[in-house]
């Protein structure tokens, strides 16, 4: 049931980004100039109100990126590190070289995050809740811009005559119909926002050295 | 429960609308990341203990189930176990980590080292027999 229920929401999510109108594709020269092998995620950055976002967001992008066949340092063991070092806030992190990191941690790559939306909308009964993020890969090596994306994932929680159809109308009942979103709540709709961040064919990361189409998904990828 | 035609109606749906782009998955991730969740809501040694409880029946599951356990997974039990003052058990896993995954070798060595270096120093402050 449970397993049901997962990859219904799944699909659900991935048959309904199939629907919004797409921004020009990334390019990937620097990218593949540079291909990392392994990706360091900094604690991200915040353009929201909410001032918890950052760290739960944080426990939610490791394995959306390194499933696309990266190793991707252990983020709370990184995180502490660079309060060692003394960067405890995202300016401080902001102006970190890279190739600091690529001294500290001996990453190829980093991964900053800017969380651009962060929130619940109330729509009479129903309510929305959004979960936006803008992402930059970086050479550790030389601080070139490899990859950017940006992802806003809408999830509507609870209320009825909301949009969807037959599988709208599933999920809206699968979810509960709380009005207030919590953490909790946030939480899979940012795993939700870094896959498809992640994935996306054309848009997303090129498959890496932990992946079986390393090498061969260029096609996807220019 | 649902009506069985009902539910396979809906896969069958679901199947078609995504067809072939459902990623196979490289990692055995376990609750990982729903261990970082429990450190995140409960700072100090009782959420850490817990995330080490969590990180550990993932190791487990994975070795149980043949997946590969997800990069940084052996890396963050042992720094768990290391805040635990398990010097000896949290070297084993963070070598377990440099073995798995050689992109992390840089770093756990320099953590290896440390924690050798501080085990070291507790041996000097001891006092002699």
């Amino acid at each position: 049931m449970r397993l049901f229920s997962c990859v219904v929401v799944a699909c659900t999510a991935l048959w309904l980004s199939g629907c919004v109108t797409q921004p020009p594709k990334p390019d990937y020269t620097n990218f593949f100039d540079h291909q990392p092998r392994s990706i360091l995620v900094v604690p991200p950055a915040n353009k929201t109100t909410a001032v918890d976002a950052p760290a739960v967001f944080l426990t939610t992008v490791s394995a959306a990126f390194a499933e696309r066949g990266y190793y991707v340092f252990p983020v709370f063991l990184v995180q502490d590190i660079l309060n060692d070092l003394g960067a405890t806030d995202e300016g401080a992190i902001a102006a970190i070289p890279p190739e600091k990191f690529k001294e500290v941690f001996g990453t190829d790559s980093i991964l900053y995050v800017t969380i651009t939306d962060w929130s619940t909308s109330y729509i009479v009964i129903a309510s929305n809740i959004i979960v936006g993020a803008e992402y930059r890969l970086v050479d550790a090596g030389t601080g070139a811009v490899l990859w950017t994306g940006k992802q806003k994932v809408i999830h509507e929680s609870g209320g009825g005559g909301g949009g969807g159809g037959l599988i709208g109308a599933l999920v809206a009942a699968a979810v509960n119909a709380a009005i207030t979103a919590t953490t909790v709540q946030y939480r899979p709709i940012a795993i939700q926002a870094n896959n498809l961040a992640a994935s996306q064919s054309g848009y997303g990361l090129p498959a890496g050295t932990y992946h079986p189409e390393f090498k061969k998904d260029r096609e996807q990828f220019k | 429960m649902m009506p069985r035609l009902f539910k396979f109606t809906i896969l069958a749906i679901c199947a078609l609308s995504v067809s072939a782009c459902l990623p196979a998955k490289q990692f055995y991730w376990g609750s990982y990341e729903e261990s970082l969740f429990s450190r995140q809501q409960h700072a100090g040694a009782g959420g850490e203990g817990e995330a080490a409880t969590m990180l550990l029946a993932t190791i487990n599951e994975a070795q149980a189930n043949n997946g590969k356990v997800g990069p940084g997974i052996h890396a963050d039990y042992g720094y768990l176990l290391f805040k635990q003052g398990k010097a000896d058990e949290a070297i084993a896993e963070l070598q377990k980590e440099s073995a798995l995954y050689p992109e992390s070798k840089p770093l756990m060595e320099i953590m290896v080292s440390r924690i050798h270096g501080r085990k070291d120093k507790e041996k000097e402050k001891k006092p002699a027999p």
